[in-house]
């Protein structure tokens, strides 16, 4: 099954699991948030990260970053070169379920199309959506 | 010689406070970072171009290349953000006849050999001397993580710091 990790400026990831798991249910170790303090470097976020991902060292690894160019974003795309894990920018708590609820049954790469495909359907101008229905 | 609309120290690089601030603020076109082992990897410089706003030209250099390029003249009118790692790349720039009125220190990360100035700010000795050095003959340092923040000229936090 695909392990998740997100990673976030400040306590917006451990939220976002938190969040998720009041809807999906509680996540087991193979499920982890990382938050990158105020005043922590890029390489200290860089060794828990790497510390995960060594953990997880056989199984497929999905990366979720919440800012394209961010720190999180930055740190998690070098260990591109090293980890073969997939990255996806831009978590919201829409994909994230997704992703909890999905994963045992993808691939880490279907997973990944799949999250990318269903996007735009987690982002809703609701008045727009309502006017539609009028 | 080309526009250079900020000089920033800043060893993040391409980041939140770059892409979502600056960029804005001084309506740049164009990032140029200069760094020799940069300008050789090739994975971190897709990193890198993929990060950047989609207007955003971005130009990874060594230091030679760099020289040349910002001295050149430029129809075009590209507004540039210029970032290093480091200040010694700076100096280096300044040497080599680029003019660099004011430099902006965005980011300097705590690491061996480093000793913290202030929160965001860590240098070794040799940093240390290389920032005293551009101060000395009348460059302009100043501590600004974003554009909202009021400015901290240099002097003001290296003082009290023991040159060695």
């Amino acid at each position: 099954m695909t392990r998740i990790l997100i990673v976030s400026h400040g306590p917006l990831a451990k939220g976002l699991l938190k969040s998720a798991e009041m809807i999906a249910g509680k996540q087991g170790k193979d499920v982890a948030a990382v938050c990158l303090a105020q005043d922590q470097c890029p390489e200290d976020l860089r060794t828990v990260i790497v510390n995960y991902l060594d953990q997880w060292a056989n199984a497929e690894i999905l990366v979720f970053t919440d800012l394209i160019s961010g720190t999180p974003f930055n740190v998690v795309g070098s260990l591109m070169r090293g980890y073969g894990i997939r990255h996806i920018s831009g978590v919201n708590l829409g994909l994230l379920l997704e992703a909890l609820l999905l994963r045992d049954s993808f691939s880490v790469n279907e997973l990944s199309k799949h999250l990318i495909e269903v996007f735009p359907e987690t982002v809703i101008d609701v008045n727009a959506l309502m006017k539609m229905e009028e | 010689m080309r526009q250079i609309v900020l000089a920033r120290i800043d060893d993040r690089l391409i980041h939140g406070q770059i892409v979502t601030s600056w960029c804005k603020s001084t309506n740049a076109s164009t990032i140029l970072i200069v760094d020799d082992r940069l300008s050789e990897d090739n994975f971190t410089q897709r990193l890198l171009r993929a990060a950047a706003p989609p207007d955003i030209k971005v130009e990874i250099m060594d230091l030679h290349a760099a020289v040349t390029w910002l001295a050149e003249n430029d129809s075009t009118n590209q507004r540039i953000i210029l970032l290093s790692k480091t200040p010694q790349v700076m100096e280096e720039l300044i040497k080599n006849g680029i003019t660099l009125k004011s430099i902006n220190l965005g980011g300097m990360g705590a690491k061996a050999g480093r000793s913290k100035l202030n929160k965001n700010i860590s240098a070794s000795p040799e940093e240390v001397n290389c920032l005293r050095r551009m101060l000395e003959n009348e460059v302009g340092i100043f501590y600004q993580l974003v554009p909202v923040e009021r400015p901290v000229n240099m002097m003001n936090i290296l003082k009290g710091e023991i040159t060695k």
